[in-house]
């Protein structure tokens, strides 16, 4: 039996080709059911999101007494997906055995992703697993393996930074304001302009708890549509210095050529404050918010390019995270074959030592009529005997076949485990 | 030994495995109810040792500065258990919990020798209630100056990085937001200031009835009242003109210098160095 994976992915296609390939969440089960209906199919599971399909199954080897499995997925994903030929291989990469798990370990910690670390893939994962679960594709195959792929995402996420640090300007801008104010619950946010980036940015500051929105813009309707939208409170720009002082957080978005904020305004917004601080987020080209606003005492001007900057450092930090990322991945994938070893290997040694009990028994069962009337202890001693015999006869043998189970690869496994079956008659 | 030196040495070893469960804890990024639990466990040593002195204190060969630090020491604890669960811990328990265990092993460690005990004199002013009112309210004034200093410490950090635009975003899970750790500082001198007060009222009015008048030259009750003018002048600030952040941080240090000087030259003050042997 082999466990293969196919897949494609950001790594090997262009969107495009993603795109043909790609089973929508609504035809999900139906492929589920197809591949469940293939001859040799024991196990499957179908991950398919906008960055990457991947299907993996379990299945039975090849009549013709090769290695191959029996089931090509390229070849099956084409007709699942109604393409008349199968793609080009080249797209795609196909994995068997232990390079499935380290795949999947990867994938579920965010690894393999497009932005290393983003969070949703772990769910998808999950959710692929529950939809084959469901569909009654998952057997013990898949199952010793996809917990153990989600407890490996867990511990990367909770022992590394890789998920830690903000990698849009949208999270740099919720990350600054929480690094200032901490909890937004009480805060107000003020965005003039209506330009996407800004509105984007208060949003997310929304979504993430902020109390109240307050827009403002040059075309006053504009800003009252943009206000309407989010339950927040419109003003005309000609109020900002009356009303300025009311927000926290200034998200500056508008094509203004001059400042709209100058430092002797900023300066009257904390006055008015009695110097609770002010985060001032400058996303306009040209500036919004003078630069010299930044050296007043608890006022924090960042513009684009300190967004920008912060993002870049934080992907560079992500990379780095994710060396020791992959050593946990190490760690749980040793862990992981050592257990699978372990079932694997489980009725084989028990076979072996049934075996092994099974001929002590009838040997000292002949030899014993011959041997006339013998005490208890006699007995006894000729019992711990033939027992112990048998024990250290065997123990060699086991040991070395633990060890050999370890070090071998995928396909040498099964061909060790038939060796020692058909060595020992079992 | 007497057992208050027990019971201060237990509580010594449960602070040392809070800041090193703190630094372990802060290395793997997580946190741990562990720390908060030794905390708490050493708190509750030191707070039988204390009992076990105010017991001893009057006859007892005990070091009575040494009783006064351990006080210390289980008033910022109590401070760090109060605020541990509502401020994001990280950076404040690596600052504080060192603090602690200094002031512990101050209060644990020092040789006690053969002591002759206190001085009649002082056997005899120890007899009076009013002084342990005195010292406690002074030392629970300390510690609230303490926890100001540690949030004003790391209000200055934080907001250094935050306008060098250096600051290592996701921040939040190692350092307190800059607004919480000014209301942290705020709060810790709020109720510090009243009880310092009141400890150097009973404190000028005891030792006037005891000593005859007590010269402000002296130098222990010059730099208490100058820590304690400071105290005024930082919440009278932040009342009438709204001052906060980095100035009061500055401010808050300067007042912690001068009440940690005039804690240190105890030994030259005529009214204070009856009671050191």
């Amino acid at each position: 039996m082999t466990l293969q994976l196919l897949g494609i992915s950001h790594h090997s296609a262009s969107i495009d080709e993603r795109e043909r390939l790609a089973i929508p969440p609504a035809g999900l089960e139906a492929a589920l059911r197809l591949l469940a209906a293939e001859r040799g199919v024991r196990e499957g599971l179908i991950l398919s999101t906008c960055n990457r399909v991947e299907v993996v199954a379990h299945t039975d080897d090849g009549q013709n007494g090769d290695q191959g499995p029996a089931l090509d997925l390229r070849h099956w994903l084409a007709r699942a997906t109604g393409l008349d030929a199968a793609p080009d291989v080249s797209l795609f990469y196909q994995l068997r055995g232990d390079e499935v798990a380290r795949h999947l370990f990867r994938v579920a910690s965010s690894l393999d992703s497009v932005v290393v670390g983003e969070p949703q893939i772990l769910g998808q994962l999950k959710h692929a697993y529950a939809q084959a679960q469901a569909v009654g594709l998952v057997g013990a195959e898949l199952d010793a393996l996809l917990p153990r792929a989600f407890h490996a995402a867990k511990r990367v996420r909770a022992e590394t930074g890789i998920a830690a640090h903000p990698v849009s300007v949208s999270q740099a801008a919720v990350d600054l304001a929480r690094q200032i104010f901490g909890d937004l619950s009480h805060k107000t946010v003020l965005l003039i302009g209506t330009g996407a980036m800004g509105s984007i940015a208060a949003r997310y500051l929304l979504r993430q708890g902020a109390a109240r929105l307050l827009v403002t813009n040059r075309t006053f309707t504009s800003a009252q549509a943009l206000a309407a939208k989010h339950h927040g409170e419109a003003f005309p720009l000609e109020q900002l210095r009356e009303r300025g002082e009311n927000a926290d957080v200034i998200i500056a978005c508008t094509g203004s050529p001059h400042p709209l904020i100058t430092k002797a305004d900023a300066s009257h917004f904390l006055a008015r404050r009695r110097g609770r601080p002010m985060l001032f987020l400058d996303l306009a080209v040209p500036r919004d918010v003078e630069p010299s606003v930044h050296q007043l005492e608890n006022a924090f001007v960042y513009n684009v390019d300190d967004l920008d900057r912060v993002v870049r450092s934080n992907l560079d930090e992500r990379a780095q995270e994710a060396v020791a990322a992959e050593v946990i991945i190490e760690a749980e994938l040793r862990q992981y074959a050592e257990r699978r070893q372990a079932r694997d290997l489980a009725p084989t040694l028990a076979a072996l030592q049934a075996r092994a009990e099974a001929m002590r028994v009838a040997e000292w069962a002949r030899v014993r009529g011959r041997l006339g009337p013998l005490t208890q202890e006699q007995e006894q001693a000729a019992e711990a005997l033939t027992r112990s015999l048998m024990q250290k006869w065997l123990h060699q043998p086991m040991v070395q076949l633990k060890l050999a189970q370890l070090e071998a690869g995928a396909a040498d496994r099964d061909a060790l485990l038939q060796l020692v079956r058909r060595l020992f008659d079992l | 030994m007497s057992f208050y030196l027990i019971w201060a040495r237990v509580a010594l070893v449960c602070y040392l495995l809070a800041l090193v469960v703190a630094l372990v804890a802060a290395r793997r990024r997580g946190s741990s109810g562990l720390t908060r639990a030794a905390v708490a466990t050493g708190f509750l040593f030191q707070f039988v040792g204390l009992v076990e002195a105010l017991a001893a204190v009057p006859a007892q060969p005990i070091d009575l500065y040494q009783v006064i630090t351990a006080l210390l020491a289980f008033v910022v604890a109590a401070f760090f258990l109060m605020v541990y669960r509502t401020h994001s811990p990280r950076a404040l328990s690596l600052l504080v919990l060192p603090l602690i265990v200094v002031l512990a092993a101050v209060a644990g460690l020092a040789p006690m020798g053969a002591r002759s005990g206190p001085s009649p004199l002082a056997r005899s002013l120890l007899h009076n209630g009013w002084i342990y009112v005195h010292i406690l309210l002074i030392m629970v004034g300390y510690a609230g100056l303490v926890v100001a200093m540690a949030a004003g410490v790391l209000y200055l950090a934080a907001e250094r990085s935050l306008k060098a635009k250096s600051a290592p975003l996701a921040a939040e899970h190692w350092m307190p937001p800059l607004e919480k750790l000014d209301l942290l500082a705020y709060r810790a001198l709020l109720v510090g200031f009243p009880l310092l007060t009141g400890g150097l009222v009973i404190g000028a009015y005891w030792a006037d009835a005891l000593f005859g008048r007590v010269s402000l030259g002296d130098p222990t009750v010059m730099l208490a009242l100058l820590a304690w003018a400071i105290y005024l002048v930082l919440l009278f600030a932040r009342w009438s003109s709204g001052w906060r952040g980095r100035r009061s941080a500055y401010l808050t240090l300067v007042c912690f210098a001068v009440a940690l000087a005039g804690w240190l030259v105890n030994g030259l003050s005529r009214v204070h160095s009856i009671f050191l042997q």
